[in-house]
């Protein structure tokens, strides 16, 4: 697997924070699941969110993407307030993400499932015929191309998504997310099933994806996977943010080892 | 022969109009899962906007493309004011089809109240007369008219649904609106767009047979629904080649039943050739492709 090198670490934007949550809570039906979240996320940086089961991670991802709006607080994408913006607002603006469980085209093929992901490169329209349109479904076809070649899946480009082993299509998912060029991409729990080679794998892409500016929010229960992959980790507990920090130290924090006692931050 | 001959050229005209009307309803269930009921009344409210331009004295052309005009606004009134509210509070899918059923009486219901409930001409200066023959076969102008654009509009719904982004949004939210909101497209114009092109083919398909009876009435549609639902169903739920062949497949059949068995028995002959497409393939003769519904 690939570590954290000073190199990459040094593309972290350390200036301005891509996303910024401020105050956000979320409640639901008087439970509170997100209560004051202050978070930034840099561009370049892999941000590991951590937490026992319940803590709030998936909803604090839900409600950055506009999955579901907060109760309060504020979400900023690179100085612009997106919150409450609806989910394909926001991942216009440039935040993708992943689900827990896969959501692929599943009948398609993998080509057609990471061309989805470009769908929003396509200009042309409706009357846009003749020359125009064939080279731009030729070229966004080729970028489709290329990054599947770079994933490793160039093989398996014209091949349907549904038998697929579950590594293979985890991959596909997090290429279809990468094809829209976000600028964050948030990841909930991408190495969940997964046999250890699959999450190394998993875990190289992320770290490179990072690499390229993206600020990468990986949710993760593979505390050695999250502590190699991130640059920086947050701890939630009880919708709280109870420590942010870099992975080398965050563990040693008394709440953190609370909030996992009988967990496997051990 | 050249009486078959006439007999399937006379069927695969009304079979055009029956698939342009299948693609609307299949395109709506495509991406919104809902059977609309209110389709026929679509077709009706868009043909009356074609004669009361044509009345005032428009173009062919243009009357026909603002009764288009007409059906694919209303069609988006209906979405937005009843379907989409619908699929938001609940996750029962029943709910917004018996609520086009309903939008369905009180547009036919509005219609008739408008029109005394009389059965009126349609005006059909402008429109092309005469016939071509064709070997043996004598062709009506008209039909090739009504053949012809609707081969080209088809063609044109295939372009655009398979080559635009819009199209590929559209069959993206056919397949999961949640993936597609994931990736930037906004679900609730696909519902619009369909919709209103839904309305739109209505409306032309309206005007194609009521231009050949030479009469419109507030309850036109209506006897059409259950043979478009019959097309839908032979073709494949949500297929569009399917809704094309199924409407082919239908208007030949009812053609040839009235022509050599009995015309009695035409409407009959459509659901007893759906019912034997449902027991040897219950998918329809093109099932959609998960990916590639709508």
């Amino acid at each position: 697997m690939t570590a954290i090198d000073e190199g990459t670490a040094a593309a972290v934007d350390a200036v301005m924070p891509l996303i910024e949550v401020r105050g956000v809570e979320k409640h639901f039906q008087g439970v509170a699941a997100l209560v004051d979240v202050n978070l930034d996320v840099f561009g370049g940086e892999v941000l590991g969110l951590v937490g026992p089961n319940g803590a709030g991670k998936t909803t604090l991802v839900n409600a950055i993407t506009g999955y579901i709006p907060p109760t309060a607080g504020t979400v900023h994408l690179a100085g612009r307030d997106i919150t409450g913006l609806s989910m394909d607002r926001v991942a216009r603006l440039g935040i993708t993400r992943t689900f827990q469980h896969l959501r692929l085209l599943e009948q398609s093929s993998v080509l057609e499932n990471v061309l989805l992901g470009r769908h929003q490169r396509f200009t042309v329209r409706p009357w846009t015929m003749g020359r125009t349109r064939v080279r731009q479904e030729r070229e966004q076809r080729e970028a489709a191309r290329a990054l599947l070649d770079e994933l490793g899946l160039a093989a398996l480009a014209d091949t349907v998504a549904a038998g697929l082993p579950y590594g293979v299509r985890r991959r596909i998912e997090i290429a279809r997310a990468l094809a829209a060029e976000p600028r964050a991409l948030l990841l909930d729990e991408p190495t969940a099933g997964m046999t250890p080679g699959d999450a190394n794998d998993i875990g190289e892409l992320i770290v490179q994806t990072a690499g390229t500016g993206v600020a990468v929010v990986l949710i993760e229960h593979n505390v050695g996977l999250v502590t190699k992959l991130s640059h920086r980790i947050a701890v939630l507990d009880w919708g709280r943010v109870i420590k942010v920090g870099d992975p080398g130290s965050v563990w040693d924090d008394e709440r953190v080892r609370a909030a996992y006692i009988g967990g496997v931050a051990t | 022969m050249a009486e078959f001959l006439q007999q399937l050229i006379n069927g695969i005209s009304l079979g055009s109009v029956y698939a342009l009307l299948a693609l609307g309803v299949t395109l709506v269930w495509g991406v919104l899962d809902v059977l609309n009921f209110a389709h026929a009344q679509f077709m009706t409210w868009g043909t009356f906007g074609t004669v009361l331009f044509l009345n005032r004295g428009y173009s062919v052309i243009v009357s026909v493309l603002l009764g288009m005009l007409v059906a694919a606004v209303l069609a988006i009134v209906v979405e937005e004011a009843v379907v989409s509210p619908l699929r938001r509070r609940s996750s029962d899918l029943f709910a917004p089809v018996v609520a086009t059923i309903g939008v369905g009486f009180i547009l036919e219901t509005a219609l008739k109240m408008r029109t005394d409930g009389e059965l009126r001409p349609f005006p059909r200066t402008g429109f092309p007369t005469g016939s071509i023959a064709i070997g043996n076969v004598n062709v009506p102008k008209l039909q090739l008219v009504v053949l012809i654009t609707t081969i080209v509009v088809m063609v044109l719904l295939g372009l655009w649904l398979g080559r635009t982004r819009n199209g590929r949004e559209l069959r993206a939210v056919a397949y999961s609106r949640e993936i597609s909101e994931l990736l930037g497209v906004n679900a609730r114009v696909s519902f619009m767009t369909a919709f209103a092109v839904s309305g739109a083919l209505a409306a032309l398909a309206g005007t194609f047979v009521s231009v050949q009876t030479s009469l419109i009435s507030y309850s036109s549609g209506g006897p059409l629904l259950l043979v478009i639902f019959a097309a839908i169903v032979i073709g494949g739920m949500g297929s569009v080649p399917g809704a094309v062949l199924g409407g082919l497949v239908l208007g030949v059949s009812q053609v040839m039943t009235s022509a050599y068995v009995s015309s009695e028995l035409a409407d009959a002959a459509s659901f007893i050739l759906m019912l034997l497409v449902l027991l040897i393939r219950p998918t329809g003769l093109i099932p959609q492709k998960a990916a590639s519904r709508a």
